[in-house]
């Protein structure tokens, strides 16, 4: 966040602490901005407990996702039998609201973290699958026929071409999975427990919108540091690779 | 006479039931050096392709190619951005799990002018650099054949010459083979001592013409008399394959 934006937000804050006070919105409507932020030192060790636990959900699935995308993509590109078979398939599964799935998963996993994990790998998953995929198969004819020319074996022509190539399309699939697999692991934790999503539930069901609007921020805290470090990684470690 | 590495016989090329190439009969000798030309369109980068094995006949009575190394050099220098130019040269050599000789590298490097440039990025190269290095790297595994596509016409002139005599004088050096397609009249004859001209639709070899320069050339040759000469001979060779269609 820069200055100005800083700026424009602690505006909107302000504007917004005035006309809630202004036309005496209910605080179970809409509470107002300080209060969001008293509520924060008020229930800090619950909110950051549960902050904490969405983090790891959210962290671990996305390693489950970058790791079975990025593995499944290379097979798919490896065989145009398993792109018939499975692409269509995780197409199929991609569309699927995951909040319609999320009980079936407390069925499958019962309650707490591997429910939450699944439901955020499941959503995160396709977005890094057709990213690497694109991004194996984005290799330039040319460089393919030099690898032929220099007669390179397939794990060759995988390991020094194709995928490197496909890092920054990786990268790109994993910046969309960040937001889509915390929205995975709070509808996990609505259905299976734990987490910022259960304290969001329970927070509504005591009507303490403070608190909802906390842990809300609290979420969107997540995404914003996962994608952060995401820019970290690229442009410390990748700054060379990825200048072209 | 020098044996014949590559010789082609009837050789047809058609693509979705169009021929672009009939009736090549084609034989490229070890230590020639030549340059394919004709109008654009004409299949020259096919025929090169065909040669360089990246694509098959359709048909032909006869295809031999001795069992020698080739190597190839696109228009695109084909640079990986993630390697070193160092290790960008190196990689035929990884690949084909040749050991890797610094002093070897070193030498491939001054040869085509980058000393010093070895640590460097593809990104922090120019345009005549990066073909530069294109060309350490396809000389980098020593081959027999190299096969060169238009690799210099999106340089500028001056770049352009200089890398011609230095392609030239690597030639003079290994006396290894080259089959090179370009558009340019003049590069054709300073570089080859063979000029083999495409015409018509489907093309065929209209002409293989050996241009009377000699062996030794540099940047004097450009501006000889002989030279002048030929150019002009090529030209009207060129003329005749344009009025053929």
């Amino acid at each position: 966040m820069n200055r100005y934006s800083f700026l424009v937000t602690l505006l909107i804050l302000i504007i917004c602490e005035g006309l809630i006070t202004l036309l005496e919105v209910p605080s179970y409507l809409l509470p107002l901005p300080s209060k969001i932020l008293l509520e924060f030192w008020t229930s800090k060790n619950d909110l950051l407990a549960a902050l904490l636990e969405t983090s790891k959900h959210t962290t671990l699935a996305l390693f489950f996702s970058s790791a079975s995308g990025l593995v499944l993509a290379v097979l798919i590109s490896l065989s145009p039998w398993l792109r018939a078979g499975i692409l269509p398939l995780a197409q199929f599964f991609q569309t699927v609201p995951i909040i319609a799935i999320a009980p079936m998963l407390v069925i499958w996993f019962g309650f707490g973290a591997p429910t939450v994990i699944a439901s955020a790998t499941i959503v995160s998953f396709f977005p890094i699958l057709a990213s690497a995929l694109q991004g194996i198969e984005s290799t330039p004819k040319s460089s393919l026929e030099l690898f032929k020319l220099y007669k390179a074996n397939r794990i060759q022509t995988y390991l020094k071409l194709k995928l490197p190539l496909a890092i920054p399309w990786f990268l790109n699939g994993l910046r969309i999975s960040v937001g889509l697999a915390v929205i995975g692991a709070l509808v996990g934790e609505f259905i299976g427990g734990g987490g910022l999503g259960s304290l969001i539930d329970s927070a509504r069901t005591q009507q303490r919108t403070e608190l909802v609007f906390a842990a809300v921020f609290g979420s969107c805290a997540i995404g914003w540091i996962l994608t952060l470090a995401l820019d970290l990684l690229q442009h410390t470690l990748l700054k060379k690779w990825l200048q072209n | 006479m020098n044996e014949n590495l590559l010789q082609v016989q009837d050789g047809f090329k058609q693509f979705n039931s169009k021929t672009i190439l009939k009736k090549i009969n084609l034989e490229i000798r070890r230590g020639d050096f030549v340059a394919l030309i004709g109008p654009s369109g004409t299949g020259k980068t096919t025929l090169l392709r065909l040669l360089a094995g990246l694509e098959t006949w359709s048909t032909s009575s006869f295809v031999e190619q001795k069992n020698s190394s080739t190597s190839f050099v696109f228009q695109e220098p084909n640079l990986l951005s993630w390697r070193t130019l160092l290790e960008n040269i190196q990689l035929p050599l990884e690949i084909q799990k040749k050991p890797i000789n610094q002093e070897h590298l070193n030498k491939s490097l001054e040869a085509v002018h980058l000393e010093g440039a070895g640590t460097l990025f593809p990104h922090e190269l120019s345009g005549g650099m990066k073909m530069r290095a294109s060309l350490a790297r396809a000389l980098i595994t020593e081959p027999e054949l190299l096969f060169m596509d238009e690799p210099f016409s999106a340089l500028d002139e001056p770049t352009r010459e200089d890398l011609q005599d230095q392609l030239r004088k690597i030639w003079e050096a290994r006396a290894n083979t080259i089959v090179f397609v370009t558009h340019s009249l003049s590069e054709a004859l300073f570089l080859a001592n063979r000029i083999i001209f495409l015409s018509g639709k489907p093309a065929s070899i209209f002409e293989d013409y050996k241009p009377n320069l000699p062996k030794q050339r540099d940047r004097e040759t450009r501006s000889s008399e002989i030279f002048f000469r030929e150019l002009s001979t090529i030209r009207n060779l060129f003329q005749k394959t344009k009025e053929i269609g």
